[in-house]
This record gives C-alpha cells, sequence and structure tokens, in this order.
C-alpha cells in the first residue's frame, strides 16, 4: 500500500516538532508533580478542569480504531456502518446509569484504580483479582490494536520497506509515548492528550474538507453506489437485511456499555475536578461523534467509490489509500496530509498511553499492592508501575511486529467488549442495589466470561462471523451474568434473613 | 431496594422512555428492502439514523447539564 509520495525534510520536521512536543509536556508534568503518590502519578491529585477532562476523554475515547477501522468497516459494509454514530453516541448516555454515585464515592473514599470500588463495595479478594485480570486483559488487547495501528500508520506513510516501516512505526511511536507517560504519569498522559485532542479534531474537519474538495458532495457518492452496476457495491447503500439489524441493536448495547467500563475512563471519572467539570465535558462528549464517526464514515463511503476492490485487512488501509490520492493533487493537499499524519498518530498514541497508564496502576496497586506485598509504600508501587509499563510494553511491541497484517483491528476490537462487558454487574448494578452480594457477582462474571468465550471461539456452526443471529457472543454471557448475580443474591439474602 | 437518591433515577421511567423511543427509531428495522428514498444526499434511512443521533446527544447534554449530581454517596 506504498502509494504515498515520500514526504520531504519539511514534513518530517513538522512531524518531529509534534512529537518532541509531546516528551516535552512529559517533562513538564514531571516537573509539575506535587508528591511521590499513586494519587498524584494516576490521578494528577483530582485536579483536571474541563478543557482537560473533555479533551483527555475525547482523545483516549477516538483511537487508531476509529480512524482506520471504521473508515475500512464502511468500506466493507456500506452506509449500515452509520451504527457507529449511535453505539458512540450511547457512550455517554451510559456514563449516567454510574457515574454520578461512582465519583461520589471516589471522591469519598479516594479510589485510584477501578478496583478500589469493588473492593470497597464487595470486599472480596478473588473478585479483585478476576475483574482486575479481566480488566489488564481487555486493556492489553487495546492497546495491541493501537500498536498495531501506529505500524501500520507508518507503512502508509513512509517511503521505507512496508515490513521495516511496520517495525519502525511501533518501535519508535511507543517509545516516545511511555517515556513522556512514564516521566509525568496522568498528568502527561491528560496534557498531551489536550495537544493530541485538538490536532484530532482539526484533522477531522480537515479530512471532510479534503474529500468534499476532491471527490464532490456525498450525494455523488450516494448515486455512484445505488446505481453501480457491481452488485456488491450497490447493496452497501441498501436498508439493512435482518441479521445486520440485530448486529446493530448488539453494537449499542455492547459498546455503549462496553465502553464506560474501560478502567482509563473510570479512571477519569475520578480525576474530575468537581462533579460539575464532569458533567459538562461529559455533556461535551455527547457531541463528539458527530464530528469524529461521521467523518470516518463518510471517508469509507467516498473509498467504496473512488478505490473499489480492496479486500480483507487491506480495506482497514482506505484512509491511508484516500489520503495518497489527495496528497498527490497540490502542496495544498500535501501539507493537509501531513496534518492528517499528525492527527492519526495523535489518535492512536493518546488512546495508547491511557490504556498502558492504566494497565501499569492495577498491575502495581491491585495485583502487585494488594496481593503480594500490602504493606509496600505509595513511592514503591509508584516506581513498580512506571516497570511494569516499560516490561508490558516490550512484550506487546514483540507481538504487534509478529502479528503484522495477520488480523484485522475489527476483530480484536469485537473480543474485547464481549470480556469487558460481564463487569456491568459489578460496577453498574451493584452501585445501585445495596444488597447485591459477592459471591453471585463473582460466579457471574467467570460464567459469562466463560461463556462468551466459548461462544466465539468453539467453531459452533450457528456462530457467523463471531455473532450468533447478528448479536454478540458477550450479550448471551451477560445475561447468564445478571440471571446468576439476580437470584443468587436474592437466594442468599433471603437466606440471612432467615 | 434501589439507591433512588440519584436524579437521573428519580426520573428514570421518563428518561428510559425516551431513549427506549430513540432506539427503535434510529434502528432502520421498519423500512421497506427496496426504498431507494433519498434526503439531503444520503438514504432516508441513513439521514434518520443520523438525526436520531443528533436528538440522543441533545437530550443526553440537556440531562447532564440540567441535573446537578450528588456528591455525597451516604445521602
Amino acid at each position: 500500500m506504498n502509494s504515498f509520495y515520500a514526504f520531504g525534510l519539511d514534513a518530517w520536521i513538522f512531524i518531529g516538532v509534534y512529537l518532541s512536543s509531546l516528551i516535552l509536556v512529559g517533562l513538564i508534568a514531571y516537573k509539575a508533580r506535587k508528591e511521590n503518590t499513586l494519587k498524584d502519578f494516576y490521578l494528577a491529585g483530582n485536579g483536571f478542569g474541563l478543557i482537560v477532562i473533555f479533551l483527555t476523554l475525547y482523545a483516549t475515547q477516538y483511537s487508531g480504531n476509529t480512524l482506520f477501522g471504521y473508515s475500512g468497516k464502511t468500506y466493507r459494509i456500506g452506509y449500515a456502518w452509520i451504527m457507529a454514530l449511535q453505539f458512540m453516541t450511547a457512550i455517554v448516555a451510559c456514563y449516567m446509569i454510574y457515574a454520578p454515585r461512582l465519583y461520589a464515592l471516589a471522591r469519598k473514599y479516594n479510589y485510584v484504580t477501578p478496583t478500589d470500588y469493588l473492593q470497597h463495595r464487595f470486599n472480596s479478594r478473588w473478585l479483585n483479582i478476576f475483574a482486575t485480570l479481566i480488566m489488564v486483559l481487555v486493556l492489553s488487547n487495546y492497546l495491541l490494536a493501537q500498536l498495531m495501528a501506529m505500524g501500520r500508520a507508518m507503512q502508509g506513510f513512509s517511503s521505507a520497506d512496508p515490513a521495516l516501516a511496520y517495525q519502525q512505526g511501533v518501535i519508535f511511536l511507543t517509545l516516545i509515548m511511555v517515556i513522556y507517560g512514564t516521566l509525568g504519569g496522568i498528568r502527561a498522559v491528560a496534557w498531551t492528550d489536550v495537544i493530541q485532542g485538538i490536532v484530532l479534531m482539526t484533522g477531522f474537519i480537515i479530512l471532510l474538507l479534503m474529500l468534499f474538495k476532491q471527490f464532490g458532495p456525498i450525494s455523488l457518492v450516494t448515486d455512484a453506489i445505488q446505481h453501480s452496476n457491481d452488485l456488491n457495491i450497490s447493496n452497501k447503500a441498501k436498508v439493512p437485511d435482518a441479521n445486520r439489524l440485530r448486529e446493530w441493536l448488539s453494537y449499542i448495547i455492547i459498546i455503549g456499555l462496553g465502553s464506560t467500563l474501560y478502567p482509563q475512563a473510570i479512571q477519569r471519572i475520578y480525576a474530575a475536578r468537581s462533579e460539575k467539570v464532569l458533567r459538562q465535558g461529559l455533556a461535551f462528549m455527547a457531541f463528539a461523534p458527530l464530528f469524529t464517526i461521521l467523518i470516518a464514515v463518510t471517508t469509507g463511503l467516498y473509498a467504496i467509490v473512488t478505490i473499489p476492490g480492496l479486500q480483507g485487512a487491506e480495506t482497514d488501509q482506505v484512509l491511508a489509500r484516500m489520503l495518497s490520492i489527495v496528497q498527490g493533487d497540490s502542496i495544498f493537499g500535501y501539507w493537509l496530509v501531513v496534518i492528517m499524519f499528525a492527527a492519526i498518530l495523535a489518535a492512536m498514541m493518546s488512546t495508547a498511553d491511557s490504556a498502558l497508564l492504566s494497565i501499569s496502576s492495577m498491575l502495581s496497586k491491585d495485583i502487585y499492592g494488594g496481593f503480594i506485598n500490602s504493606e509496600a509504600s505509595e513511592a514503591r508501587l509508584t516506581l513498580l508501575g512506571k516497570l511494569f509499563s516499560w516490561g508490558l510494553i516490550i512484550i506487546l511491541v514483540c507481538l504487534a511486529i509478529y502479528l503484522g497484517d495477520k488480523t484485522s483491528l475489527l476483530k480484536l476490537l469485537d473480543r474485547k467488549f464481549d470480556m469487558l462487558i460481564q463487569l456491568v454487574p459489578a460496577f453498574m448494578l451493584s452501585i445501585h442495589w445495596r444488597k447485591m452480594q459477592a459471591l453471585p457477582t463473582l460466579i457471574g462474571l467467570l460464567m459469562g466470561v466463560v461463556l462468551s468465550l466459548y461462544l466465539a471461539f468453539a467453531g459452533l456452526d450457528f456462530v457467523q462471523n463471531g455473532k450468533i443471529a447478528g448479536f454478540h457472543p458477550g450479550l448471551f454471557g451477560l445475561l447468564l451474568n445478571f440471571l446468576i448475580v439476580i437470584t443468587g443474591s436474592f437466594y442468599l439474602n433471603k437466606r440471612e434473613q432467615v | 431496594m434501589l439507591d433512588k437518591q440519584s436524579p437521573y433515577l428519580q426520573n428514570r421511567v421518563g428518561i428510559f422512555s425516551v431513549y427506549f423511543v430513540l432506539l427503535v427509531v434510529g434502528i432502520p428495522w421498519y423500512w421497506p428492502k427496496d426504498s431507494n428514498l433519498i434526503v439531503m444526499g444520503l438514504p432516508a434511512w441513513v439521514f434518520i439514523a443520523i438525526l436520531v443521533s443528533i436528538f440522543t446527544s441533545i437530550f443526553t447534554a440537556f440531562l447532564l447539564l440540567r441535573y446537578p449530581w450528588q456528591t455525597d454517596p451516604d445521602e
């Protein structure tokens, strides 16, 4: 896919300055630290204001998947991927189920990690360890997808050999990210998110303008798709079939609920300066899909008409291919693509750094501090968190290089939510239902995960494209999970009364 | 049994109903399969899906900005 005109020295200087600014922010954040504690390193002492909270939520939420995966998915299935606009909007609505009360509890009891809530609510070691393992596993998967996306971005924009460019992209960009992340903790991550969020928003708007200027209005695209002689293309404008409609509903539920339970999202709830700031930040986020997802989907639609015939993992590169066409158009197009490249890097790095920081907090505080050495000082746990970040990232970089083009970004995304959504009862139900018990919550969580993964990977006949009649396996796991939690809690409560 | 202090839970039936209607209207299950109707350059079912998404954003932002959250978890 190496169809770009290689960036000149001026463009690489621009990219270099942008990436250097991230390291600089890491250094400033390091100097701005107030104390050597977990709360300061992972939550910045609960001091995030409105602009930081909005841009860090935005930059963390919208990732390499949004740019590459969503434009690629639109290319594959057509207009039906407008469902992404709805499920990303559903995320903010789902926050309201539990964020208000979680924020109040976090403030009162000084939570640092998501597991702190579970510990306070259930006081169950086994529930803590399994919930933490699920979150670490899910986030590692998410982080891996971001690292792979970084490699693919570099592959698309570099003049070097594609395999070499992929490896260089993964290693170099990850190195920058882990340096500023371990220097300044959440301050560095959130402050770089501010820069990255602004670059990302600018990039999305520029992308939309580029598409309209280069390829004409959307009505031309709709007309071309609808009247194409190729059935594979014309079907992409048709009203979705029943299976796709069920998939639509399934995505709204699984991503709407699941995304709010990302550990880094939960930690941003903790980190807000006040409930007013958090409410206002989320209110802004309710509109973010309109100027992000809609543009990623539009890109995929333009690509259907402009570059037909792509297959498999190639389809995740439609954004890069569209940009290469714009780039060759004029010097203006060239610089627009340079800015878009910076935006693409921003999307990936801002998501990956938050995931990495969140994993390190759980490994050091919840696993090491909770199960191995409960006497460890805050300074030691903070240091260990940094070491865990480096250790984990080395493993994931090797894995990203090994996997290369072997899997589509969206396949990774699908399995991640099947597991994450199993935490819904433990967080969302327990925060409102005071009589919910620990044991059924643990059993429900385990059985939900087991059933979801069995359905996804057992090779059963009725599972098509990783879904059952359009529904994600995770939703069947969640049903079982809820059933166990509710009946088990009622049973135990009744037995206690007797 | 449920904690009813959250402003969203106090009005949960009304709020849930609005989201439910938006969900039902937003997914194009009710459109005829052979519909080729175009609105503003988009298939009509896509246009409606986008419109529903905009309404959802506005309603969600309204709820967030209108109702302060309880800051004492024990209340």
